[in-house]
């Protein structure tokens, strides 16, 4: 077994993961946090304003990035969703359900920036072409996903109906992907490549976008392993190793036997 | 287990079906219709009765009446198999259970999908469509309704396991069924305006093609998770 | 039409968005800690009494 095949098997295991999750929590936020400094204050400040749109460009730096995590963090969604259904690991289900409310920050984000955007670029703030309405299906999706999980009793199969749903959900993400070249569109089409390596930005504007796009990588990672302890922790509430963080005595181990009055949950 | 056990067995769940809700429910049979009709004469009431302005949205109204009229009858498909224990035995008996769930949403689609499709052209009339958009029209429901069904279908297998989930059924098969709604309504307002349907057309066709081998797994999948 | 205002707008959007989430992620540990210290103490009392 080879050392990621191994990993990944230990991180199935609540304790472990928890433990992991701990540890690299203060350098995903702590990561962001620096990275988004530094990528506004060069966009806010230093950039050179662009010659068409003026100063309002700087939403970009804003607005694309959280578009791209809106996408990505779907995506991850569905990937996670399908391991949960498939091999039903535990931490897998927690992982997907975890990423659904940043995901829809992100997605109302990019909604409300596009809009400020286009109101002084375009002179509209909103306008039903297939980039725009598809990426307000992807809210409705998100929300649809939340709100399956919160509404069946029984977390696990909670989570793998929403995880299901993610799944079938993705069919709106090419469509969001290529709706700017299927359909005339308001919409700028892309102008990033970074397979190709040309893009038709210039450099000097570049930079803060890419910075930005890690930057928000990293908290997507605090955020949903935060909410993903979180859920485990609820989860796992009988068993020992989460008695012990909780300055509790463990089962068995004081003078009387205490009953623990929640079932631990057989994995 | 003999060859084309699957397929009678199938056939035997779609029969079952549309026994059930053509027959012995035959009063309910034609609520989706119903439901069309009136939804369709809510809009010119709303809109007013303004001739050309109706024959231009005439295409996209009779696009969200069937998308509605699908959706009221998507809970049906398996809540009364869920309440009396057959859909537990539909998913351990053995056959494949995406060859049973796409029995569910050929039953849906015959008893839903099917009749809309026929009944659009005549919804549009009534809003004073351009007569040329009316094959479109056919076609894109032809096209569209069985996607209907069987997205549908999925998200009501996911909802089954709850006892009132007819507002949460609505809220998660609308955002899907929109790509559905858009090329078909695209379909019949470029047929209306001139221009050529076909890329909407194929855009449905596509879907359809996509759908038909995945949807079914997708709702097996969706029935298991509910039943395990 | 002055751009700025929207450009503000939109940073305070990102900020305050993202802040309500991160509330939502990171400060739930206490509370749900305090709880199972809570239930941990009833089932305490509930089996000396």
């Amino acid at each position: 077994m080879n050392r990621f095949t191994l990993w990944f098997h230990k991180m199935g295991s609540p304790p472990t993961f928890y433990a992991f999750a701990e540890r690299w929590r203060p350098w995903l936020l702590g990561g962001a946090l620096l990275l988004t400094t530094v990528a506004l204050v060069w966009g806010f400040g230093y950039a050179p304003a662009d010659y068409l749109q003026g100063d309002s460009f700087r939403i970009m730096y804003i607005h694309v990035p959280a578009a791209w995590m809106a996408q990505f963090v779907f995506f991850v969604m569905a990937v996670s969703g399908f391991v949960a259904i498939v091999w039903r690991i535990k931490l897998a289900e927690i992982m997907c359900i975890a990423s659904a409310p940043v995901g829809a920050a992100f997605t109302a984000i990019a909604l409300a920036t596009g809009s400020l955007w286009g109101r002084p670029t375009w002179g509209t703030y909103w306008v039903w072409d297939g980039r725009l309405t598809s990426t307000l299906i992807l809210l409705f999706l998100y929300f649809g996903v939340i709100g399956l999980y919160r509404a069946i009793e029984d977390r696990r199969k909670a989570a793998r109906a929403a995880g299901l749903l993610s799944i079938i959900g993705m069919i709106n993400i090419p469509i969001i992907k290529y709706s700017v070249e299927w359909w005339n569109t308001l919409h700028q089409p892309a102008s990033i490549n970074v397979i190709k390596g040309s893009s038709s930005i210039d450099a000097s504007m570049l930079w803060p976008l890419l910075l930005m796009a890690i930057a928000t990588k990293l908290y997507y990672g605090w955020s949903a392993l935060s909410r993903a302890q979180l859920m485990v922790l609820e989860s796992e509430r009988g068993k020992d190793w989460v008695r012990e963080l909780a300055g509790l005595p463990m089962v068995g181990s004081s003078s009387r036997p205490v009953e623990p009055a929640t079932r631990s949950s057989t994995t | 287990m003999s060859p084309g056990a699957p397929l009678g067995a199938a056939l035997g769940l779609l029969q079952r079906d549309l026994l059930l809700l053509l027959w012995r429910q035959r009063a309910d049979a034609l609520n989706p219709l119903l439901f069309a009709l009136m939804v369709a004469t809510l809009f010119p009431l709303a809109l007013g009765p303004e001739a050309q302005m109706l024959s231009r949205v005439a295409g996209g109204i009779v696009w969200v009446t069937v998308v509605l009229a699908s959706l009221l009858s998507l809970d049906a498909v398996f809540r009364g198999d869920a309440d009396d224990g057959s859909l537990d035995q539909l998913a351990t008996c053995g056959q494949p259970l995406a060859m049973l769930a796409g029995a569910k949403m050929l039953a849906h689609w015959i008893g839903t999908g099917l009749p809309l499709t026929l009944a659009g052209p005549l919804l549009a009339y009534m809003l004073g469509i351009e007569r040329a958009a009316v094959p479109t029209l056919l076609l894109a429901l032809l096209l569209g309704t069985p996607l209907l069904s069987m997205v549908g279908a999925c998200c009501a297998a996911l909802t089954v396991a709850m006892r009132r989930s007819g507002m949460l059924l609505a809220l998660l098969v609308l955002p899907l069924t929109i790509p559905v709604l858009i090329f078909g309504a695209g379909a019949v307002d470029a047929a209306s305006t001139g221009g050529d349907p076909s890329a909407p057309l194929l855009f449905l066709a596509a879907g359809l093609a996509l759908a038909l081998p995945l949807a079914p797994l997708g709702c097996a999948a969706a029935i298991r998770i509910g039943t395990a | 039409m002055d751009h700025w205002p929207f450009i503000y707008a939109s940073y305070a959007i990102f900020f305050i968005v993202l802040i309500v989430d991160a509330v939502g992620a990171g400060g739930g540990r206490r509370r749900l800690l305090q709880g199972l210290q809570g239930r941990a103490a009833r089932e305490q009392r509930r089996s000396q009494s």
